[in-house]
């Protein structure tokens, strides 16, 4: 090992110490989504860098006065690396199933962004992912995403839907719910 | 600098009391969660008794005994969906607190526009009085009181981007304070109630509250 990484190893616990100093001290922190050692797991498994956030084998520039032309080099506790496809949103809709027809259905479509109008489509049934096809009926719920995925420094073009996926009421449930009814009817006098 | 952001992520971090080994893609597909071929095509990169870490669904999950995270870069209602579908299966789970997470990544136009961000946030001149060579600032953490009933904070978190040249990296956490001893047996309700009723005010302020922010240290 050379005695670059060892040096560096060595930082990486010491860094790891402080942060974990500061967040006991700071609770206020601990639900952002900054990385965390697992526990009883080894480092070498798991520790991995959160994919939406910074943590990830890097160093940094950081923000210094505009009049600086060579800023320094500052390196953060490094992680194993995985390696993340990027998703570049362009588009995205809630949708709401209005009817179903043979090969396609037609849709009420939310702009999640916030930015258009709500429209209508007519959406074929092979832009359906097959394990989400028993969930295509009136009134279902899905998620419509437009973008590019980065792999491998490669641009690719993807469209997605996805079907909201909640559990299903147990027997028992439905049962508990119609009594919790029936109480608020009696209680109502209606 | 971008309005839209080049990288764009949400996680959802819960802290309690769970047990991990639970979690596993054939428990998502029993319970209606996720279909056989996104659990054929999850991605286990570790499930022990007490660590489990994977993806499915484009969301990953790492659960330990006291925390579990759900994070997705593509679809922040499916994660919303599938924390929600799992602490209503779940419901007598201890949940201390929660945290809904923005984390996104801009490029800035020029590498002048990056720095006079940083001078904006970090007035240096206080700096370049106190310590050696060019200081230069590394993170900046603020933190605000709840906008709603809810007991918890807002912290919002900016740093030079790692991973878009001369970008800004901007996180804004939503803390949600769900009980404070951990033993309340309706805390998961109220995890599904903020997830219901709060999710899509998460989105607008943390969209918001970046735009405005940036546009006033531009």
């Amino acid at each position: 090992m050379r005695s670059e990484t060892v040096a560096h190893l060595v930082s990486n616990r010491l860094e790891e110490s402080a942060a974990a100093d500061y967040r006991a001290k700071n609770p206020s922190f601990t639900t952002g989504p900054d990385d965390e050692v697992l526990e009883g797991a080894e480092m070498e498994d798991v520790a991995d860098g959160s994919s939406t956030g910074q943590a990830e084998p890097r160093h940094v520039e950081t923000w210094q006065s505009s009049s600086v032309l060579f800023p320094t080099r500052v390196w953060f506790s490094a992680t194993s690396e995985r390696p993340q496809d990027e998703f570049v949103s362009l588009q995205s809709w809630e949708g709401e199933v209005l009817s179903v027809e043979d090969d396609h259905f037609f849709a009420r479509l939310v702009d999640l962004t916030g930015e258009l109008d709500d429209q209508e489509a007519e959406i074929y049934r092979d832009e359906v992912d097959p394990g989400d096809l028993p969930l295509l009926h009136q009134g279902a719920i899905f998620y419509w995403r437009i973008g590019y995925l980065k792999r491998k420094g490669q641009r690719v073009r993807t469209s997605a839907i996805r079907f909201r996926r909640l559990p299903e009421w147990s027997e028992k449930e439905i049962e508990e719910a119609g009594k919790t009814a029936e109480q608020t009817r009696k209680l109502l006098g209606w | 600098m971008s309005a839209t952001p080049e990288i764009d992520g949400v996680s959802i971090v819960l802290l309690g009391s769970f047990n991990p080994s639970i979690f596993q893609p054939w428990w998502f597909l029993a319970n209606g969660l996720a279909s056989e071929p996104q659990v054929e095509a999850a991605e286990i990169r570790l499930i022990v008794p007490e660590a489990v870490d994977l993806s499915m669904c484009s969301c990953n999950f790492r659960i330990t005994r006291n925390r579990f995270s759900a994070e997705t870069l593509e679809d922040p209602p499916v994660v919303r969906d599938l924390v929600a579908g799992v602490f209503s299966l779940l419901k007598h789970t201890p949940v201390r607190s929660m945290g809904l997470n923005r984390t996104q990544h801009f490029r800035v136009a020029s590498e002048d526009e990056w720095h006079a961000i940083g001078d904006r946030l970090a007035p240096k001149d206080i700096w370049e009085a106190v310590l050696e060579g060019r200081p230069g600032l590394l993170s900046l953490t603020v933190q605000g009181a709840r906008p709603d009933s809810y007991d918890g904070r807002v912290n919002v978190k900016i740093e030079p981007s790692a991973k878009v040249q001369h970008g800004v990296f901007f996180e804004y956490n939503d803390h949600y304070v769900v009980s404070e001893s951990g033993e309340d047996k309706e805390s998961a309700s109220i995890v599904l109630e903020i997830l219901s009723e709060s999710w899509q005010e998460f989105m607008r302020r943390s969209s918001n509250l970046n735009s405005a922010l940036f546009e006033s240290v531009r």
